[in-house]
């Protein structure tokens, strides 16, 4: 019964094969059955195909009824009790309000630490270390700030969670990238996630870096890519990016705070230090290598934002993919993403990552409070 | 072989002995649905009583598991008295059932996240819930159970969206469009599942047909003519054929 179609058949053997089972079911048109029928009259195959197709038709007809275990009418009680159905909106929406706050903080944030550095008064800045690393600590605040902001010094080893932050304080200027260079070379230190788990982006020096080159133009490439794909990571797709306070060049999105399960805080606010020659080399090893190399899907979602803040600099292209080797420079293995996050899952995922976010705000509302204070304490 | 919604409602599947007449016409149904829109729950009942072997039956084959099932049809049937007020006309059953598959998908997904059980039917289980139809010969009653489980197995070979299109259209007898607006897609995407679904399907109970009983076997190595007639039957009028079935088992 199987002979191979003839050439002349094939197509029409696809054609009919695609369409056995609407034919069974008498849904073609008249002019596709006709096409159908007159190919069964030439293929046995396709005969034996039908054949088959009803038998299992057939099985599936005959397959029992199952009694209802109990009845569902809905009684009052169901609908005063709130299931879990309806309790997880509500779960849901809190969520969402405090997935916007950690946004907000977030963007606060930024603020300050740009405030800090555009002010210039740091009692730190003057104490250059070598700069370890670079802390970037949020992600896609990095983008932004990094352009424009002059590395200043910022040595903190990477963990943000002990809140060295007041030491950090680096003198960045954000608005004029031209002036920043001249002051001091080191690294700027982000504060922006200080959060456990997650939210410290390790730096991650770009290929760029380890020419330490006078001119401005490395720096730029640094900043973005390692802290764009980490804070992607994190978040789900749309990742909020808090906008340090106009960078000229910076096409980052406002942290959006998506009440949406994607809503992504980011909490990092990457400062990087701009390639100076002196950091330079060091930036590698700065990160915490504890944590993980992202997933691939990570880094994919943490790519697309990536490139977005990016635009103004060529050479950013490139660092958008450093992140995603891990052997470069070696720092960029060390990302800290908190809990990897979860490649996009099902729901289950999706609620403690949203927890997580949710906690993660809270986290640095408490970092800013912290570092205000001691702003203020300081003076 | 009944093509028209689900085949039996059991009469003791009620508690409620006052809701207990079926809704026979289209009218009364409309009437039902107007009244349940306006918060009368006791009319909205009448239409669970109606729908609820068909959704927990769908829920059934789409999660193969009877506890899911259950708490599957109960959440979509909370879910559609409170949604019934944006009901804006159609076919009701196919709304109703689009509530059951969404609510039978966060099943799924619970389940994904806590991978416990399978997608195949407990046998045992199997055995003690199907029904028994009052007419049907303990033999035949044992035989459709084994056919049950197998095509239970088989159904969970497929995907999601493929299972639901063969249990509502080969299953419970849907339309084309009723599955359509059900699964929210277009009639070629109905068609197309369901081609690949049965194909898939047909895969599995071939390859598995020795597990099948004898009369539901394709075609045996041995029956030859007999088999083709087996499966005519099967295809056709089962009542009149199944003289010619019984033949083709002793054949056998």
């Amino acid at each position: 019964m199987s002979r191979p179609p003839s050439q002349s058949q094939t197509s029409g053997h696809r054609y009919a094969l695609k369409r056995l089972s609407s034919y069974l079911d008498g849904q073609l048109s008249a002019r596709e059955r006709a096409r159908v029928q007159a190919h069964l009259d030439a293929c046995p195959d396709c005969r034996a195909e039908l054949r088959s197709l009803r038998w299992t038709q057939g099985l599936l007809a005959d397959t029992p009824v199952l009694p209802v275990p109990r009845s569902f009418i809905v009684r009052q009680a169901d609908l005063e009790a709130a299931p879990t159905a309806r309790a997880l909106p509500r779960f849901g929406r809190a969520l969402a309000g405090l997935q916007a706050v950690a946004a907000l903080v977030a963007v606060l944030l930024v603020l300050v630490i740009a405030g800090d550095l555009y002010i210039g008064n740091n009692p730190l800045a003057g104490r250059s270390e070598p700069p370890i690393a670079m802390l970037e600590i949020k992600a896609q605040e990095a983008d932004t700030v990094a352009a424009q902001a002059v590395p200043v010094d910022g040595q903190e080893p990477p963990n943000l969670e002990t809140m060295q932050q007041p030491e950090k304080q680096p003198e960045a200027v954000f608005s004029a990238p031209t002036d920043t260079p001249t002051t001091q070379p080191t690294a700027a230190v982000a504060v922006g996630a200080a959060t456990a788990t997650a939210p410290t982006a390790a730096s991650v020096q770009p290929t760029a870096t380890p020419e330490p080159t006078p001119t401005w133009t490395p720096r730029p490439t640094h900043t973005s890519t390692p802290v764009g794909s980490r804070a992607e990571g994190t978040s789900t797709q749309n990742s909020p990016t808090p906008t340090a306070p106009e960078p000229e060049a910076t096409p980052t999105p406002e942290p959006r705070a998506t009440v949406e399960p994607t809503a992504t805080i980011e909490p990092t606010a990457t400062i990087e230090p701009t390639a100076t020659d002196t950091l330079t080399p060091e930036p590698t090893a700065t990160t915490e290598p504890t944590e993980p190399p992202p997933t691939p899907e990570q880094r994919k979602l943490a790519a697309a934002p990536t490139d977005a803040p990016k635009p103004e600099r060529e050479e950013s292209v490139q660092i958008e993919s450093v992140p995603e080797e891990p052997g470069q420079g070696g720092a960029v293995p060390d990302e800290t993403l908190a809990p990897p996050p979860p490649p996009p899952a099902p729901e289950g995922r999706w609620l403690g990552w949203r927890i997580a976010q949710a906690t993660l705000g809270v986290m640095l509302a408490g970092l800013v409070l912290a570092i205000v204070w001691l702003r203020i304490k300081g003076r | 072989m009944t093509k028209n919604g689900f085949r039996q409602i059991h009469p003791d599947s009620s508690t409620n002995a006052s809701n207990d007449a079926p809704v026979d016409a289209s009218n009364d149904e409309s009437a039902l649905i107007a009244a349940a829109q306006h918060g009368d729950r006791e009319a909205f009942n009448q239409l669970v009583v109606h729908y609820q072997s068909l959704a927990y039956n769908v829920a059934y084959r789409v999660l193969g598991d009877g506890a899911a099932a259950a708490d599957a049809t109960q959440d979509a049937f909370i879910s559609a008295y409170r949604a019934i007020p944006r009901f804006r006309g159609g076919s009701f059953k196919a709304w109703i059932m689009r509530i059951v598959t969404n609510a039978c998908y966060d099943q799924l997904r619970v389940k994904q996240r806590r991978p416990t059980t399978s997608l195949d039917a407990d046998p045992d289980l199997e055995r003690q819930e199907w029904n028994v139809d009052p007419g049907e010969r303990p033999e035949a009653y044992v035989v459709r159970q084994e056919l049950g489980a197998i095509i239970q197995r088989g159904l969970a070979t497929l995907p999601t969206e493929q299972r639901a299109c063969v249990i509502l259209s080969d299953i419970q007898g849907m339309s084309y469009d009723e599955i359509a607006e059900t699964m929210d897609s277009s009639l070629g995407t109905v068609k197309s599942r369901l081609n690949r679904g049965r194909r898939k399907l047909r895969d599995y109970l071939t390859q598995h047909g020795e597990l099948l009983p004898a009369r539901y076997r394709l075609y045996d190595e041995t029956a030859g003519a007999g088999g083709l007639a087996h499966l005519f039957a099967l295809w056709e009028v089962d009542g009149a054929l199944i003289v010619l079935r019984r033949g083709v088992d002793r054949y056998e």
